[in-house]
């Protein structure tokens, strides 16, 4: 037994296993979007297949079903030095550029708990270069399905397994080196894990495993509690899905009730034809981002806080895709609407306790068509101009929204030079953009502006697809207004094309030039009631213009002294403010 | 008779040790927070009544003084350095805020946007551009430089930043603004991102040049002004200051280059235990220094420290080399709580030293690291810090019971042992943290540990960690003024090349060595008291494709770059690969992205004297026996043995405690400590 000390040290060396298995992982992957971008998950399980710990809450329900369908699928024929491998989206996972390993943990050869390292590797096959496919109407156009494989079996690598993989991969190169990252991200778990059975003994390990389970459901259970027994409704929508079908619905009710939360989704449209749909693994995952963020992310995450949640996602919807819906993009699009439809519901509960989590990410990216051996077309690379923007994130009680908002936090803008040196084209601008930033007592960060010269592309080919969801929210938050949409104008030859919704696979002539504007992020609280002195700061900061500091904040300020005008101020404020509930208690 | 001083100013304390031609003598002043000035000056008075001087004679026979300073460190905590400006490439002026997107914590929801040190409205473009090649695009417009200047003028800037997208590759329209400002606006202070730091990489490069000219101006008052208080006291030697590089150097050199001294003071502890480590004979170390409020760690590989080029200070980037070194939030300062779902945690809020803990008497009631080490019988009740505080064993048990033991049903006794250990699993997280991201075993390494409470807990980590030996240096409290006087002189040097293995030309990579090293030679060829200059030459590379380099050195005696030595250098890339990041790929083209040249000029710097051996019986040193709890064994019987009356070659075997003036030593069952010849104790665990 492990007494209360003892488990909480060992929940402690649980999360620092989680993170050395993230290290290595990343320093190892060989595609930048796992070793730049981050975009990985690390987990580690009980002998039951519960999820202990876990380093990326964006994976947290995904991976713990990952869990249990592998386990299911080979429950009587699992050997201690195996490894499993799967990246089915209905098979518990999220989308097929995400790979899942999983591997048992043995102790004194028997198997007691289990590792899990998930990878978003560079390509796997379907129609276009990195799975990010806006015509696919089937998962198969997407990318190739892999359902749970032993890759290992009695610590051997199974090299026809491997192949079969690998070789649906337009880069099997990278695509094996993700894989060697996986497996010594997995060694890496397994050792440290046994070297924790060793010394603390196994029953003290077990022990602690399903007290850390017990222990998230009791501490997120205990702060639901604190809420009391609520219900609130919460909506998005999306203004489209690529495919040509407009403003869907993403419906929330949120219900709490003896330290429980359910979450129901019944109101949510239909199932799209196209890649903007999710499994309910990963919509919950999603779904409960906002909550975290408003409890404080401090909070543990695994199978134990899931058990506080009952998700109610009917099958069909767009948060339940029917297999072969295809699920590509649902990471951004439908995650961050109906993680929006999740805030907007606490925002009528703890208005200042909410902020957008999830940003309005665009696709735009560019593959490198080639004719090999005189007659095949080859998809020979892929650049990724969607990285230069920065923008959507909100204001909160108490801040100014600034850079990106939660989940697209995580990846990194690249550096303008290291990009020219290695791409060749010509970055012109990448700037604030003035007027963008959604008003508010507290304003939304304002969103970016990137011109970018493509480079020559002879004597191969450069095909563009960009998808652009315009705006996602009408409105701010507790009173703010939003912030200013997406937008991509591409120049190329002698066409200008204003890519409103998807541009998928066209041909570029040479000379082109991309314009990429992101949004502002939404304001929160009333503008009216921010302080005079940020507006007028803002207006020096060129993050607002004169006429909006007077026709969203009230706020007036002479353009030859810059400064503010206090009588035209106060007077102007007061014929504004009469219909406007004042928030400026917040925040302070 | 002469001196030489090394002073090092902490948040607290203000640290000294003194070298004279036959002994060495340390102890502690109180810092004073708004001029540190004023407490370096009673530290040096303080030592001269040592010697039975007055200030003015004890200054008139130093040769050296060599201070650590925290102006640079405070001034970017608290944000008060000059008003500054920025010109920039047009069209990138938000470079330094968008920060390449990172945020500290994706997900909190609260947490503000950096303060910004160059708000947007003095940060003005100029059209002008310069390619990856170094071939003008666009012109400099004249006209907008006079402008902005114009501006910046008006605003009433003190200090310029010049930042150019291309310009480590052509300085050209750099120097230009320069020759413009210069004429324009001849106050101001200015630095240029080519000088500052000439590599790739637009946001690392105008962060360092920013935080420059915003800390700058700043550093250069308080040394000119510290100059003339030591001269009028009588100091007739020469003021260094340490760099966070590792190295000192003169205040001409520092004055301009605020951004290479943000942390100055702990950098001297580093220093301190690369020299200590290696006169008892370890060079692989891993370095602890644990305080009030954090827990520092270094790795130390081969007699060298780890040195980073990618920190965040204050949250602002800084890519100059400087020390690696990876702090925790928890230290003797550090809350015991209960959360919500009925755990007991430790941290991350600290009482700091100002209530701080319960067992201070200041005022602080909640239950800390410190009352728990008290209450365990790790320190002595009474006085702390020279006589300042006085520990309070009755209220850290208050405090204990009250938050802790009575709420989760144990004995105050038990609670404070579940502090303990939980404070120590975050503390042992940190060294494996640091040792595995670096591709580092912690058990091939020997534990060091300073800072007042890092002896008390390292017993613990070592074991934990697998580690077998554990060094604690009878000065661990004085550490970084000690290394104040150990440093030798250094400058490094860094200039962005992007090449590749295959189509890398010798000749130009010896130019821009040449090139780099020049001016730093002949700076360090006019300063006295150098005894040898050594230059260490590295270069920054990566696989094509990858984003992160590796810096590796070039092992060469030669004055010139070989094709061999080069060849060398890409084998020992591949092989340092490996060891980073567990695989090579001797196959794949190597590209070069900066090269680094190290030049030190080695200084006759302190060594101690080696003292021979005694008897292996400590009873002379024996001081009492206290009830002290160790887990697993409860409250035992435990031998306290006073510390300064410990002669090299006594034996100490644990359980046991060893009181030193400013540090406890915390001896555990299963290990044996023994003080060696040069004056630290060498702590074995044994089964």
């Amino acid at each position: 037994m492990a007494d209360r000390i003892t488990a909480e040290v060992l929940r402690s060396k649980f999360d620092a296993v989680v993170a050395e298995m993230r290290a290595t992982l990343i320093n190892t992957a060989c595609s930048t979007t796992v070793s730049e971008a981050n975009q990985c998950c690390n987990g580690l399980f009980t002998e039951a297949g519960l999820l202990v710990a876990i380093d990326n809450p964006l994976h947290l329900s995904s991976i713990a079903e990952t869990s249990a369908a592998v386990l299911d699928y080979f429950q009587y024929d699992l050997g201690g030095e195996d490894i499993l491998l799967t990246n089915d989206p209905y098979g518990g996972g999220s989308r097929l550029q995400e790979f899942t390993a999983f591997a048992p943990v043995s102790f004194e050869e028997e198997i007691v708990l289990y590792v899990g390292v998930r990878a978003h590797t560079e390509d796997i096959g379907g129609d276009l270069r990195g799975n990010y496919n806006p015509r696919a109407t089937d998962i198969w156009a997407e990318g190739v399905r892999c359902p749970p494989v032993k890759i290992y079996r009695d610590g051997k690598l199974l090299k026809d397994t491997l192949n079969t993989i690998a070789l649906n991969s337009r880069n099997p190169k990278a695509f094996r080196l993700d894989l060697e990252a996986m497996f010594s991200a997995v060694r890496v778990g397994q050792t440290r894990m046994q070297e924790l059975l060793h010394d603390y003994g196994a029953g003290v390990v077990l022990d602690a495993l399903d007290w850390s389970v017990d222990y998230a459901e009791a501490r997120l259970s205990s702060m639901l509690k604190d809420w009391g027994d609520i219900s609130a409704e919460g909506k998005c929508r999306l203004m489209h899905d690529c495919q040509g079908r407009d403003n869907l619905n993403i419906h929330v009710k949120l219900e709490t009730a003896n330290g429980r939360l359910r979450m129901d989704f019944s109101a949510t449209d239909a199932q799209s034809t196209g890649f903007v749909n999710s499994t309910p693994a990963q919509a919950l995952s999603y779904a409960l981002l906002p909550v975290f963020a408003t409890l404080g992310m401090d909070i543990p995450k695994n199978s134990g806080s899931l058990r506080c949640i009952d998700l109610v996602a009917p099958e069909g919807s767009l948060v339940n895709a029917r297999m072969p819906a295809p699920t590509g993009w649902s990471a951004s699009h439908v995650g961050a609407e109906l993680a929006l439809a999740v805030t907007d519901a606490l925002t009528g509960l703890v208005p200042e306790k909410v902020a957008n989590v999830a940003g309005n990410a665009m696709l735009i990216y560019m593959i490198r068509r080639g004719i090999r051996n005189g007659f095949t077309v080859e998809q020979l690379g892929l650049t990724n101009f969607a990285r230069f923007t920065q923008g959507g994130c909100s204001g909160a009680a108490g801040r100014d929204g600034w850079g990106m908002p939660g989940i697209s936090a995580a990846t990194p803008l690249p550096s303008i030079e290291m990009f020219e040196a290695e791409v060749d084209g010509e970055i012109r601008k990448l700037e604030y953009i003035t007027d963008s930033a959604g008003a508010g007592q507290w304003r939304g960060g304002p969103g970016t502006e990137a011109r970018i010269e493509l480079p020559d592309s002879e004597p191969d080919e450069f095909y563009l697809t960009a998808c652009v969801i315009p705006r996602q929210q009408a409105n701010g938050f507790a009173g703010g207004s939003a912030g200013t949409d997406n937008a991509v104008l591409v120049r190329s030859g002698d066409e200008e094309i204003n890519v409103e919704r998807a541009f998928v696979d066209g041909r570029l002539s040479q000379g082109t030039e991309l314009n990429i504007r992101m949004g502002g992020g939404a304001g929160w609280g009333n503008p009216l009631a921010r302080e005079p002195e940020k507006v007028l700061s803002d207006v020096l900061d060129g993050y607002i213009s004169i006429a909006s500091a007077k026709t969203l904040y009230g706020v007036v300020v002479d353009p030859e002294s810059l400064q503010i005008d206090i009588a035209r101020t106060t007077e102007l404020r007061k014929t504004l403010d009469k219909s406007v509930q004042d928030l400026s208690e917040y925040g302070k | 008779m002469s001196y030489e001083i090394g002073i090092d100013v902490g948040g607290t304390f203000t640290d000294f040790v003194v070298r004279s031609s036959d002994e060495i003598i340390s102890g502690k002043v109180l810092t004073t927070p708004n001029d540190e000035t004023v407490g370096i000056m009673n530290a040096i008075r303080t030592s001269a009544e040592y010697f039975s001087q007055d200030i003015h004679g004890f200054l008139k026979h130093a040769d050296n003084l060599v201070l650590g300073t925290t102006v640079v460190t405070n001034a970017m905590l608290e944000y008060a350095g000059a008003k500054t400006g920025l010109i920039t490439t047009k069209g990138f002026r938000d470079i330094i805020e968008l920060r390449t997107g990172y945020k500290e914590d994706h997900f909190d929801i609260r947490l503000p946007a950096p303060y910004p040190i160059v708000p947007r409205q003095r940060r003005l473009g100029v059209t002008e551009r310069i390619n990856h090649l170094g071939e003008v695009v666009l012109e400099l417009d004249e006209d907008e430089v006079r402008a902005a200047v114009a501006r910046l003028k008006q605003l009433e800037v003190e200090s310029i930043a010049v930042c150019l997208l291309f310009s480590f590759k052509n300085n050209k329209h750099e120097f230009r603004i320069r020759e413009i400002i210069s004429k324009e606006y001849p106050e101001a202070y200015l630095s240029l991102s080519c000088e500052v730091l000439p590599q790739v990489r637009e946001f690392d490069r105008f962060s360092t040049t920013i935080l420059n000219a915003y800390l700058s101006p700043k550093l250069n008052n308080y040394l000119r002004q510290l100059e003339i208080s030591l001269n009028e006291a009588g100091f007739g030697g020469r003021l260094f200051i340490k760099l966070s590089n590792g190295g000192v150097m003169d205040t001409d050199f520092c004055c301009k280059r605020g951004v290479e001294l943000i942390q100055s003071g702990p950098s001297g502890g580093v220093t301190a235990a690369v020299a200590v480590g290696d006169w008892s004979g370890y060079k692989d170390l891993i370095a602890v220094d644990m305080g009030g409020t954090s827990y520092d760690v270094c790795l130390i590989k081969d007699g060298r420290p780890d040195i980073g080029v990618d920190s965040w200070v204050s949250r602002y980037r800084v890519a100059t080399p400087m020390i690696d070194i990876h702090s925790i939030g928890t230290g003797g300062g550090s809350i015991a709580w209960i959360d919500e779902g009925g755990a007991l945690r430790v941290g991350p809020r600290s009482a700091g030293s100002d209530p701080g803990p319960a067992c201070y008497g200041r005022g602080g009631v909640k239950p800390t690291v410190t009352d728990a080490n008290l209450v365990l019988g790790y320190l002595n009740p009474g006085t702390i810090g020279g006589g300042e505080i006085n520990l309070d064993v009755e209220a850290a048990h208050r405090a204990i019971e009250a938050e802790i033991a009575q709420p989760l049903g144990m004995s105050v006794e038990e609670a404070a042992s579940g502090i303990f250990r939980i404070s120590n699993s975050a503390m042992t997280n940190a060294i494996r943290y640091v040792s595995v991201s670096r591709g580092r075993d912690p058990r091939d390494f020997a534990l060091m540990a300073f800072g007042g409470a890092g002896p008390v807990h390292v017993g613990v980590q070592a074991k934990d960690l697998g580690v077998n030996t554990i060094l604690v240096p009878k000065n661990a409290g004085v550490f970084c003024a000690l290394g104040c006087i150990i440093s030798n002189f250094k400058i490094s040097k860094v200039k962005s090349f992007i090449s590749r293995s295959n189509t890398i030309r010798i000749d130009e990579l010896n130019a821009i060595f040449e090139e780099i090293e020049s001016d730093a030679l002949e700076l360090l060829e006019q300063t006295p008291g150098i005894v040898e200059t050594q230059t260490h030459r590295a270069i920054d590379m990566r696989y094509v494709g990858q984003t992160h380099e590796v810096t590796v050195p070039i092992r060469s005696r030669t004055k010139r770059v070989t094709e061999l030595n080069l060849n060398k250098t890409f084998q020992d890339f591949h092989e340092a690969h490996e060891q980073l990041y567990s695989f090579k790929r001797p196959d794949q083209t190597v590209e070069v992205l900066s090269v680094r040249s190290d030049l030190v000029g080695t200084r006759d710097t302190l060594k101690y004297h080696s003292t021979p051996f005694e008897s292996e019986d400590p009873s002379a040193a024996y001081k009492e026996t206290r009830r002290v709890g160790f887990d697993g064994a409860g409250f035992v019987d435990t031998r306290i043995y006073d510390g300064t009356k410990v002669r090299p070659g006594n034996l100490i075997t644990g359980p046991a405690i060893i009181e030193e003036p400013e540090t406890t030593i915390v001896i555990y069952p299963q290990q044996e400590a023994m003080l060696d010849h040069y004056q630290t104790y060498i702590i074995e665990s044994f089964e």
